[in-house]
């Protein structure tokens, strides 16, 4: 198995890269751009499943639960090597590899670890269901109501924003347990099995056409006592392990893919003396995104290494906000400015995804996705005023 | 940044947050106190303009690395003196083939004591109308590094030249107009002015980096000091997050100062590509910064009292010195087209 070369980090990176070469089809996303988005999640699920032939589904794990403990810099390699390539995006497993483990390694007991680790590392998909209709940015104040009978919890109530549900096997849920006294100090964290009966789960149609997460309406759902992840009221603590359980690694591999795309999106339209490179404004907002990208990139590196170099919480999580702030409204920008590159011939509908290109339109509107969800970035600007600035709360 | 880098910056800023407080920087403003001199005198002791030099200029060899450090801490200050333009010139002199010119070598001795300073072509590339050249620099200047022919520059001596001081916004800078026929060249540069040109975009984007944070965390303390409707007005969300937009932007502007440092020297795309690229972004979002520190200063940013105006004028001027940032994002454009149809990697960070 590849992995086995960890330790040489040379000798690791030349083996991925041979391997990516001999193992994914040259016009794989040729392919799933014209597929349906099942078919795109067939592809995951088969990539997933070969990296996992090689121990690179689950490196960055610990080897009692099916990883082989690779650090920082090993997992930089894996995906900077992933998005050289432009192997495929494992958006489905984004729960499944980091805040399923980032939950039950600190937080969970060591019948959960043995019961839902090795599954997953096998490619059990997970969702996350946190967020409610009244309850997004103040996600404290969430109602979902959990009833204690017996050996069991009977939930009712309703979750939104839950990404990649539709193909989840298990859940991590937070619930409301008790009303009394502070709003944090009466939540819980369960799992929830996708299966049980009275869950509804109901795609959302996003603005870009996707429909990648699903609102959980839950009547009467009976979760085992057995899955209470903690303490019963202490699930609120869970949760900040789960939101830090993501280090800064996605945001690499999706700004590592992007720099590739628009090295490409240069490329193809130098070749094609495209019409974009002769217009002053679209060219030189081309040149300015491109040294934001550059910075970006750097900062991202920065943050990353001061995980690896153990730097305390308060100074990475004050990095990780003002990254998420300034990357996904690049992300917008880039998007932004595709749309004006292609003009009125870009509006006709994209295809569903491509890794390749940068594309217009698509791009453009499911950049929102990445400026409001994972904290809106106005939380991000009050977090980075408040904690990092010691401006007063409002 | 390594730790002898971080050390260096440590000291520089140590000795400016002393000496370039805001009272002592409106006192020069004001014309009660020559801060420029002293700091010139003092930067002289500290060794502050050999930093960059080349070891076999007698300098500590930090190169494009000390420029960053140095400018970005004077930028951050919005320190007054010639330092910018000494700097640039002296670096590009000592790696220059005239830097083998016994005199250009004593030129060089002298600048770095204290004993001279330097001027450059505010704008290389302007056209010389009514035959008056703009030169960035103080009236004292003993020589200037100017365009030549292609691209050789030329160092002129500027001993008895025809020379007016220029009334300008920024105080914290001077500028010249010389008539350039009327001087004696020293020495020219054969095709230095590619070196010149990155050296200059680093040292405008670092001070320009500097300055947008030396502005922002000022702007930050009065904010939190400032009270209306009974609460310091950066409690107000509509406020905060200007400031949290500006933090973020003051951050990458530093960043795209190290990308430039990263690429400095040789011939190769990247080298003309970053450079240009960060003197362009970094002096944008510096003006952008500057211009809404007045605004969130609220009525006392409208006077000359406060400190954001001084920042806002300084920053203007290096937006729209060595070229325009329109013409540097087209030449940055040709060294990338050329890097990425070359098959040069121009992206890859270390």
């Amino acid at each position: 198995m590849i992995i086995d070369l960890k330790s040489d980090t040379r000798a690791f990176r030349s083996a991925i890269r041979d391997w990516v070469a001999e193992t994914l089809p040259r016009d794989w996303d040729a392919v799933a751009d014209r597929g349906s988005e099942d078919e795109h999640m067939a592809y995951q699920r088969w990539w997933f499943g070969e990296l996992a032939k090689q121990g690179l589904s689950v490196p960055h794990w610990p080897s009692a639960y099916g990883g082989a403990d690779l650090g920082i810099t090993g997992q930089m390699i894996v995906a900077d090597e992933m998005a050289r390539a432009g192997a495929p995006y494992l958006g489905l497993y984004v729960v499944t590899l980091n805040h399923l483990p980032g939950t039950l390694i600190p937080c969970g007991n060591e019948a959960q670890r043995a019961r839902y680790l090795p599954p997953a590392a096998g490619g059990v998909v997970w969702c996350q269901g946190f967020s409610e209709p009244g309850a997004g940015s103040d996600l404290a104040s969430l109602r979902c109501r959990a009833v204690r009978d017996g050996d069991h919890y009977v939930i009712n109530g309703q979750k939104i924003w839950s990404s990649m549900s539709r193909y989840a096997q298990h859940c991590i849920l937070l619930v409301r347990t008790s009303t009394e006294g502070p709003k944090q100090a009466g939540i819980s964290f369960l799992i929830m099995d996708m299966d049980t009966p009275g869950l509804d789960v109901r795609p959302i149609e996003q603005i870009d056409g996707q429909a990648d997460f699903s609102e959980l309406f839950l009547s009467d759902v009976r979760i085992p006592v057995e899955n209470l992840v903690g303490e019963e009221n202490g699930g609120w603590k869970v949760a900040q392990a789960t939101l830090a359980s993501e280090r800064g690694l996605l945001a690499f591999e999706t700004a590592e893919r992007r720099r590739h795309r628009m090295e490409a999106f240069y490329r193809e339209g130098r070749a094609a003396n495209a019409a974009w490179l002769e217009d002053d404004e679209l060219r030189r907002q081309f040149m300015t995104l491109l040294a934001d990208m550059q910075a970006s990139r750097r900062l991202i590196r920065e943050l990353l290494h001061d995980h690896e170099n153990g730097e305390p919480h308060a100074t990475t999580a004050m990095a990780a906000a003002r990254i998420k702030l300034f990357e996904t409204t690049l992300i917008q920008r880039l998007g932004d400015l595709t749309t004006r590159i292609e003009g009125l011939e870009g509006l006709d509908r994209q295809p569903f995804y491509s890794q390749r290109y940068l594309v217009g339109m698509f791009d453009y509107l499911n950049s929102f996705g990445w400026t409001i969800s994972g904290g809106s970035n106005e939380i991000m600007r009050n977090l980075i005023a408040e904690r990092g600035l010691g401006l007063p709360r409002g | 940044m390594d730790a002898e880098l971080a050390e260096i910056r440590g000291s520089i800023a140590t000795v400016l947050e002393e000496q370039c407080s805001s009272l002592a920087l409106h006192a020069f403003i004001d014309g009660r106190d020559a801060l420029d001199e002293r700091l010139l005198r003092l930067s002289a002791e500290l060794g502050w303009l050999a930093v960059s030099l080349p070891e076999a200029q007698g300098g500590f060899g930090l190169g494009a690395a000390g420029m960053a450090i140095l400018h970005g801490e004077l930028g951050r200050v919005a320190a007054p003196g010639a330092f910018l333009a000494t700097s640039i010139a002296v670096e590009t002199l000592a790696r220059s083939s005239a830097a083998e010119d016994a005199g250009v070598s004593a030129l060089i001795a002298e600048v770095i004591g204290g004993g001279a300073t330097l001027a450059v072509a505010a704008k290389p590339d302007q056209s010389v109308a009514d035959g008056q050249l703009w030169l960035l620099g103080a009236e004292g200047a003993a020589a200037a590094l100017v365009a030549g022919s292609g691209d050789d520059l030329l160092l002129i001596d500027l001993a008895g030249a025809a020379m007016s001081r220029m009334q300008i916004w920024d105080a914290t800078r001077s500028m010249l107009t010389i008539a350039p026929s009327g001087c004696r060249t020293i020495a020219t540069l054969a095709g230095a002015r590619p070196l010149f040109d990155a050296l200059f975009a680093i040292a405008l984007a670092a001070d320009s980096a500097g300055a947008a944070r030396g502005i922002l965390d000022r702007t930050i303390g009065y904010m939190k000091e400032r009270e209306q409707f009974g609460r310091p007005i950066g409690a107000f969300q509509a406020l905060k997050h200007r400031a949290a937009d500006h933090l973020v932007h003051t951050i990458v502007a530093d960043r795209m100062v190290w990308q430039a440092v990263d690429h400095f020297g040789g011939d190769t795309p990247a080298a003309r590509l970053w450079p240009m690229l960060a003197k362009a972004n970094v002096t944008d979002a510096a003006v952008r910064v500057a211009g809404d520190c007045v605004q969130l200063h609220g009525g006392v940013g409208y006077t000359m009292e406060y400190d954001p105006h001084v920042y806002l004028k300084r920053v203007r001027l290096n937006e729209m010195m060595l070229a325009s940032n329109a013409l540097l994002r087209d030449r940055a454009e040709q060294a990338f087209g050329e890097a990425v149809m070359g098959g040069d990697d121009v992206l890859e960070i270390a």
